[in-house]
């Protein structure tokens, strides 16, 4: 088999992201990054509190020509080296996806050469596939970030079951929403982890979601099939809307109780106890998920894998129960343009490629 | 010098294909179709057409705005990545400038010209984007072998803002100078031009397709010489982010 490059395009929130990935032969084993280039934009929305779509979409014109550019160059690839165009359809923001998929497909023209979409969260996936080529499967993939927590069953490579998600704010937005009330910077998560780290995370019992019946009652161990319709939709489902309204009912319990401003230490210990309770949340269901399906491993991607207690934790549960937890290093975690080329070779290579009429989709499901 | 055209600023659009400043071939776009969906299939259609392909193409033309955001930066992100493929550059008009063009040709075969010419687009949400122009004061002015738009310049600077508000500040202008309007927004707002323009002024809704326009435009001066590189291009966005305009709104209202 030749050698197959392609270049990736991510641009479905604030980050304008592109790489090159080249494949040598079938499968991530041989899946090899050239490079890796994302113009972040937090500075530009850290003042807002959070991504504004309007000023992500102006920023994505602004900077997607050089960081194109220069993943072309960081790659060593010239235009005419190009197999295909992968580029992410959504979900995400429309305004900023419109930029990336115009870009795209005006370079597939330009190139005649196969325009690919992938879907953002398939891109999160086969980050794992990056990091792990041999990633054991069926496997479950825990995909937690800023707009999405979501989890899903691999019965194989290239075959993505959603089994559970949030059924209102993602993880990540819960870490912003939590960060904002307490007076803390944008983006909530690395400022609430680092704090964390110097707070005692049982110092306060915020509560975990209770989605249903099932989630109280202990059920018997036992193994579905794939696809199995015993698996009712919302049973691996999430929620953090609760746990962001029980934070803030504490601070302002405590600060109409207590004397003054919150203290450091009892800064420290909300952050840590917040994020008790989002981690014990996400990795409660994952790793229930992994048992109902049988998985040999446990996959955790998106922004919110960066979470250090979230990883250590994970990392333990899975050495306790022998089940591999496989994480994406720290670049790959956030949002980038190398898991959009991983996902799109594979893509590729099962021939879904796209017509020139393919459009933004914010709420493109998997 | 072959130069190809795309507007996205407003539903539909336009593309057009112009040769040594003449123009070839111009369609409007599928406006029952988003940007998204009909670029670049269109423009390669047009291509097609006359058996070229983008490789043939020595330089770009594109609508900055004003008009419809997410239209106008289909059309730029489109445009950016055909150009940056075959390092081309690109000439980004102004829809108001494109106007402005269209009227001052309209005046050259008129004999009686206006003394002001006013773009008038729609701006959606109740408001127009709107600028005035005023003849270039030299003797280029009536140099009828300059583009008729070159004969022009901003008087004031482009805005988005309410037609009323717009025509009450313009007043005693209106009344004592031919002006004319034109763009897509007159149809919108006939009615309140009833009575404020005076004699030599009129309203003009109806355009040509407006990439045509600037394929011819950026084929020559002044409008050549602004050919910059894709990575430089920047819509004309004049209104700004909501999220601003909310800021500002709240700041204002705070003791």
């Amino acid at each position: 088999m030749s050698e197959t490059t392609l270049l990736g395009i991510e641009t479905s929130c604030d980050e304008t992201a592109a790489a090159v990935a080249v494949e040598t032969a079938a499968g991530p084993a041989s899946w090899e990054i050239r490079s890796s280039v994302i113009a972040s934009q937090v500075e530009i929305h850290r003042e807002w509190g959070g991504v504004v779509p309007e000023l992500a979409s102006r920023q994505h014109l602004r900077d997607i020509c050089g960081v194109v550019e220069r993943a072309l160059c960081d790659g060593r690839v010239g235009w005419a080296q190009l197999d295909a165009i992968a580029v992410t359809q959504g979900p995400g923001l429309v305004g900023s996806l419109l930029v990336g998929v115009a870009f795209a497909k005006a370079l597939a023209v330009a190139l005649d050469r196969p325009l690919v979409p992938v879907h953002h969260l398939a891109g999160h996936i086969e980050s794992l596939f990056l990091c792990h080529p041999h990633l054991p499967l069926p496997a479950v993939v825990l995909v937690v970030s800023g707009g999405h927590t979501s989890l899903y069953h691999l019965p194989q490579a290239g075959t993505y079951r959603l089994v559970g998600r949030t059924r209102d704010d993602a993880a990540g937005e819960a870490f912003d929403k939590v960060a904002k009330l307490l007076g803390l910077t944008y983006p909530g998560g690395p400022v609430i982890d680092r704090l964390a780290r110097r707070g005692d995370e049982h110092a306060i019992r915020f509560p975990v979601a209770r989605m249903t019946h099932a989630d109280r009652v202990e059920e018997p161990a036992t193994v579905v099939p794939p696809g199995s319709p015993k698996i009712g939709e919302g049973r691996m489902d999430f929620s953090f809307s609760g746990l962001k309204t029980a934070v803030a009912r504490y601070v302002r319990r405590r600060q109409a109780t207590g004397p003054g401003a919150l203290s450091e230490t009892e800064l420290a210990d909300i952050c840590a106890s917040f994020q008790r309770a989002v981690v014990d949340a996400l990795l409660d269901r994952a790793f229930e998920a992994a048992r109902r399906f049988g998985a040999c491993s446990l996959g955790i991607a998106g922004g919110v894998s960066a979470n250090s207690r979230l990883r250590e934790v994970a990392t333990a549960r899975g050495v306790e129960r022998g089940l591999p937890v496989m994480l994406p290093t720290l670049h790959l975690s956030t949002d980038n343009a190398a898991m959009i080329a991983a996902a799109g070779l594979r893509r590729l290579r099962a021939g879904m490629t796209a017509s020139l009429d393919l459009n933004a989709d914010a709420a493109l499901t998997l | 010098m072959l130069v190809l055209a795309l507007d996205t600023s407003s539903a539909g659009g336009s593309l057009a294909l112009a040769r040594d400043g003449r123009l070839v071939d111009e369609a409007t776009g599928d406006p029952s179709l988003t940007h998204g969906q009909r670029l670049p299939g269109e423009l390669q259609g047009l291509l097609d057409r006359h058996d070229l392909t983008t490789e043939a193409i020595d330089r770009y033309a594109v609508a900055a705005g004003p008009g419809s955001f997410t239209g106008l930066r289909v059309g730029v992100a489109t445009i950016q990545g055909l150009a940056l493929v075959h390092n081309r550059r690109v000439v980004a008009i102004s829809v108001l400038d494109t106007l402005v063009e269209v009227a001052a040709r309209l005046a050259d075969r008129d004999g009686l010209g206006p003394d002001l010419i006013a773009p008038w687009v729609d701006a959606k949400r109740g408001e127009v984007f709107s600028a005035l122009y005023e003849p270039v004061p030299s003797a280029d002015a009536a140099n009828t072998q300059r583009p008729a738009g070159a004969r022009w310049r901003v008087a004031v600077e482009p805005v988005a803002v309410a037609p009323v508000a717009l025509l009450d500040t313009w007043a005693d202008m209106l009344a004592t100078h031919r002006v004319w309007v034109i763009g897509d927004g007159v149809a919108g707002y006939r009615p309140l031009f009833a009575g404020r323009l005076g004699p030599g002024s009129r309203t003009i809704h109806e355009t040509p397709p407006l990439a045509g326009v600037m394929a011819v435009m950026a084929s020559v001066e002044p409008w050549c010489r602004q050919a910059v590189a894709p990575h430089a291009l920047r819509p004309i966005y004049v209104r700004r982010p909501d999220a601003e305009l909310a800021r500002e709104r709240r700041r204002r209202a705070e003791p």
